[in-house]
């Protein structure tokens, strides 16, 4: 796959099908964290410039923490809430602990993303037969374009859109306030590790 | 207010201002014309074309082919005298605390330098400048005061 625009429908609904299981487990471990029913909405998948991706969310406000991804697939993951709503997702964690305060609160932001993105990652490495290596979360609590146009230097060199991956998880309990965004952006090459293990799979 | 999206570069004469929202390691960079008010903002993203792996890319991506196209536009479509120039920038974070132990620097400091040795070669003096540190920026240019209004989270927003 030289260039994303030769992508098909098939192929999209291949990637959502294989975030779906990525994403339902990452729900399902925040749903195990909190003690309470997580849901969470049918991925989507699709392919946006980068200009657009950036700029649509330039100033929102949010804590994100980025993992690269490297083994058998390369890419970027966010792990992206809204500030109040990490500081919510955080004190059901650790009471008084803050995102900002550099400590508890931070220390536990890190954890609850590395672990998100690691069952995430690893439904999608037993799903898909591929090996992963997640580096440790680095977390940003800044505008969302300023953090997501460092974490997409690299992918921006090979072409000006992105394939993004993107699931929402929300708290049924307390309607939606608690709104937490996976985005996973494959490195192209990487696509096609994906493509040929799904299709693989099909064809047994 | 003419909105300046990512690698993007675009003009503008008062009354009109140039914004660029979420500055992280990209680096907003002005050169302007005071005695006409006329600015251009070029958004860059990275330091060196040579780097790209596609060959279509946006002149403003880069700052090697950023620079010399708002220098250009300004003096041959403008008719802004190339001596008169004056330049302003703001960005080139580090927006994540990384702990890795690597030589390379990190892409903010390497954009700013890009910018800084493409305004150095065309002899454009760099009147003012906001950059580096691990926060990301909005930034404003208004074409009459020649001023850069610099909006940060947490940090509220003051003029250079």
């Amino acid at each position: 796959m030289n260039h994303l625009n030769q992508l098909d429908g098939r192929h999209l609904d291949l990637l959502k099908e294989s975030a779906n299981i990525g994403a339902s487990h990452a729900a399902t471990s925040l749903s195990i964290m909190l003690k309470k029913p997580i849901d969470l909405c049918i991925p989507s998948v699709r392919l946006q410039s980068i200009a657009e991706l950036i700029d649509g969310k330039a100033e929102q406000q949010v804590a994100a923490s980025l993992i690269q991804v490297k083994g058998g697939i390369r890419g970027c993951f966010f792990v992206m809430f809204a500030i109040d709503q990490a500081n919510m997702l955080i004190e059901e964690l650790v009471p008084q602990g803050n995102i900002c305060d550099d400590g508890i609160g931070s220390s536990a932001f890190y954890e609850v993303s590395n672990i998100l993105c690691g069952s995430y990652l690893s439904a999608l490495s037993s799903f898909l037969n591929v090996a992963f290596i997640q580096s440790p979360p680095v977390i940003s609590v800044d505008m969302a374009g300023a953090i997501l146009s460092e974490g997409l230097v690299e992918l921006s060199l090979y072409d000006e859109f992105a394939l993004l991956i993107d699931a929402v998880v929300f708290d049924r309990q307390k309607g939606h306030q608690l709104n937490g965004e996976f985005l996973f952006l494959p490195l192209p090459d990487s696509l096609d590790v994906i493509f040929e293990r799904v299709e693989g799979k099909f064809s047994q | 207010m003419i909105h300046v999206g990512i690698s993007e570069i675009k003009f503008a004469i008062h009354p009109e201002s140039l914004k660029t929202l979420g500055l992280g390691s990209c680096v907003g960079v002005v050169i302007y014309h005071q005695q006409t008010q006329t600015a251009g903002m070029a958004h860059v993203m990275l330091p060196d074309s040579s780097f790209s792996r596609s060959t279509i890319y946006p002149p403003g991506k880069y700052a090697d082919t950023a620079i010399p196209m708002l220098v250009t536009k300004l003096t041959e479509y403008y008719h802004c005298p190339v001596s008169e120039l004056k330049a302003k920038m703001a960005g080139g974070a580090e927006m994540f605390r990384t702990t890795r132990v690597q030589s390379m620097e990190s892409i903010g400091t390497r954009n700013i330098e890009a910018v800084k040795a493409q305004l150095r070669a065309f002899h454009i003096p760099i009147i003012s400048e906001e950059i580096g540190k691990d926060y990301g920026r909005t930034v404003e240019f208004f074409c009459d005061s020649c001023r850069l209004a610099i909006h940060a989270l947490f940090r509220g927003s003051h003029l250079i």
